[in-house]
């Protein structure tokens, strides 16, 4: 009886955060989701050694996930951090954007298809 | 910062639904009374003016992709993203051109199918039509999903409730007034969605300043600001191929084409494309801004209605709940339509029934959008994640369409060969090149590829096209 009341009274021990994916992330984009499971609120942050300001907070609440975007090129860590100061093992992401010769070559391809419609439109049926 | 939760009183929400709901039926009914034969119920009796025709043009081409996808692609893709999404307005300034040609050659015509069979033969047509309803259907399906998924964001709404809502005041809007509706309420859902936009776009620049927003993006997300983002670049012409194919090829605006009054054609599209434009960099705009407003997206996907909502509270969200309802209804109502006329037209009329009476084919096409209305519902119940991206896979299927097209309208040389080739090579060429670069790239590589094939076998070939061919009654 005495051990129930004890079970009772004892407050829920807090989980420590843990992001939904191990390991490390990576983007050709510069974007990514980043998502996590908390009981709590956190804050999460990111901190990239080329980056000379350090850590930055990017939000702190109670969502289980957090859109990143436009990032440059370079290796970053992400850090969840409870309310309570438990904190979850570091992400680390990886961002190597695509090619910027091979995009420069879409764009050009791009460019030459849609002039050759635009010319092919203006110029009309001349064998009518 | 923002969390996430809905930005709408439920009960406001279902107040909302059910004004424009019964708005919508209501204009439905009035619009539709007039019609009696399926060129009536298809094409609004071939009289459709500037104004009407303008406006439609703008509105069907303003879906929920526009104030949703649009803030998206400039948060993921920055400044050349923004710009990127706008490059589908060239779909419809180039199609205006085609439009006029169109009617030219084909005064009597319903379909886009109609095209194909007349000009390339059943083979070709066979795949056009696989093609086009693959991307007429999925679009449907992620629209109306969408609706769902966005009511039940905005305000709490049920999932199934909303999305049955929107699917069904549009099945029987449509049903009842046929095109006449669609293009009707298209005209009263774009002037709410346009001055909406433009609202919300002066209300962020209250909030925050172009140089806070410039400075946040440097500082916190350089590449979206860097004009050599890779991805970005790639994806400028990549979006205006895909969104000239889109509208190249579908029936939605070639049935506009055809329901458009003798010279209105050109202008209407020329002026839809101009004002369709901003759009998506007035919607674009909001994204960007969510930095330097401090608001935390936990979905890329909302950062449109998490931005406006902060910046505008209750108003916002209520103004946002109603830009997004007129713009699915613009275009599921033309979706619905214009693909219950070309099954009507093409399979209907062409394969099963053609001595079918104009009466009939009314009576036909309204069964077709019933059924499609019940079709997709089921599709949409089970609430499948992944099927928005299957619309993605669309992007090569219809950019390999749009050479055929093109030359298929001009060049009396334009062989079958050409189209059929052009359309099976473009398109899977380039769906492999989805997969094995990005989506970025798909439809820039399958229209390269339908256009090489296109132009071998026009250069090769001797075919002297007769166009009286596509006159058919």
């Amino acid at each position: 009886m005495v051990l129930f009341a004890l079970f009772l009274v004892t407050p829920a021990v807090a989980q420590a955060p843990v992001f939904s994916d191990e390991g490390t992330l990576s983007s050709d984009t510069g974007h990514v989701l980043v998502q996590w499971q908390s009981d709590e609120p956190v804050s999460l942050s990111i901190e990239s050694k080329a980056d000379p300001a350090g850590e930055k907070t990017l939000y702190a609440g109670k969502a289980q996930a957090y859109f990143l975007s436009g990032l440059a090129n370079g290796e970053y860590t992400l850090r969840l951090k409870g309310e309570s100061g438990l904190s979850a093992t570091p992400l680390s992401l990886t961002v190597a954007h695509q090619s910027l010769s091979q995009a420069l070559w879409f764009t050009l391809i791009g460019v030459i298809i849609t002039l050759a419609i635009i010319v092919t439109i203006l110029k009309g049926a001349r064998d009518d | 910062m923002t969390e996430t939760s809905v930005l709408l009183e439920p009960s406001t929400g279902y107040l909302l639904l059910a004004l424009f709901s019964a708005l919508w039926i209501g204009l439905g009914f009035y619009w539709g009374r007039r019609n009696k034969s399926f060129e009536d119920h298809a094409l609004a009796g071939r009289n459709i003016g500037l104004a009407l025709g303008s406006a439609t043009a703008a509105a069907t081409w303003i879906t929920s992709n526009t104030t949703m996808l649009a803030p998206q692609f400039a948060l993921e893709l920055g400044i050349w993203g923004m710009l990127a999404y706008s490059m589908a307005a060239f779909g419809l300034i180039l199609f205006a051109p085609l439009a006029k040609r169109i009617r030219q050659l084909m005064p009597h015509g319903y379909t886009s199918g109609d095209f194909f069979r007349l000009r390339y033969g059943r083979l070709a047509w066979g795949i056009f039509l696989v093609f086009t309803l693959f991307y007429s259907l999925t679009w449907l399906v992620t629209m109306a999903m969408a609706g769902g998924i966005l009511l039940e964001a905005l305000a709490g709404i049920d999932y199934v409730w909303g999305m049955t809502v929107v699917l069904a005041v549009c099945v029987i809007y449509t049903m009842r007034g046929g095109l006449a509706a669609v293009i009707g309420t298209d005209f009263i859902q774009s002037l709410i969605i346009i001055v909406g936009i433009v609202v919300v776009g002066f209300a962020v620049l209250q909030n925050v300043t172009v140089s806070e927003i410039h400075a946040n993006l440097t500082a916190n997300k350089p590449a979206l600001v860097d004009v050599l983002f890779p991805a970005a670049i790639m994806a400028l012409f990549n979006n205006l191929l895909f969104g000239l194919g889109e509208v190249f090829h579908n029936n939605v605006w070639w049935s506009r084409a055809f329901a458009f009054r003798e010279g209105v054609g050109s202008k209407a599209f020329l002026i839809g494309g101009l004002v369709w434009f901003p759009i998506p960099v007035a919607a674009g705009f909001i994204a960007l801004a969510s930095g330097a407003l401090g608001v935390a997206v936990p979905s890329p996907d909302m950062v449109g209605p998490l931005v406006i909502a902060n910046v505008l509270g209750e108003f916002g969200a209520i103004a946002i709940f109603i830009i997004v309802f007129c713009s699915l209804a613009s275009s599921i109502d033309s979706l619905l339509a214009a693909t219950s006329d070309l099954i009507t037209e093409d399979i209907y009329r062409r394969l099963i029934s053609p001595a079918a009476t104009p009466e009939r084919l009314k009576s036909v096409a309204q069964i077709v959008t019933l059924v499609l209305g019940f079709g997709t519902w089921a599709v949409c119940v089970p609430r499948i994640g992944t099927l928005a991206s299957v619309l993605f896979f669309a992007g090569p299927l219809v950019g390999a369409m749009i050479w055929p097209i093109v030359t298929g309208l001009y060049w009396r040389r334009a062989t079958t060969t050409g189209a059929v080739g052009g359309m099976l090579l473009g398109g899977g060429i380039g769906l492999v090149s989805y997969f094995e670069i990005g989506w970025f790239v798909a439809s820039t590589i399958g229209t390269a590829v339908s256009m090489a094939w296109v132009l071998a076998c026009a250069a090769l070939s001797r075919t002297q096209f007769d166009w009286n061919l596509l006159k058919e009654a």
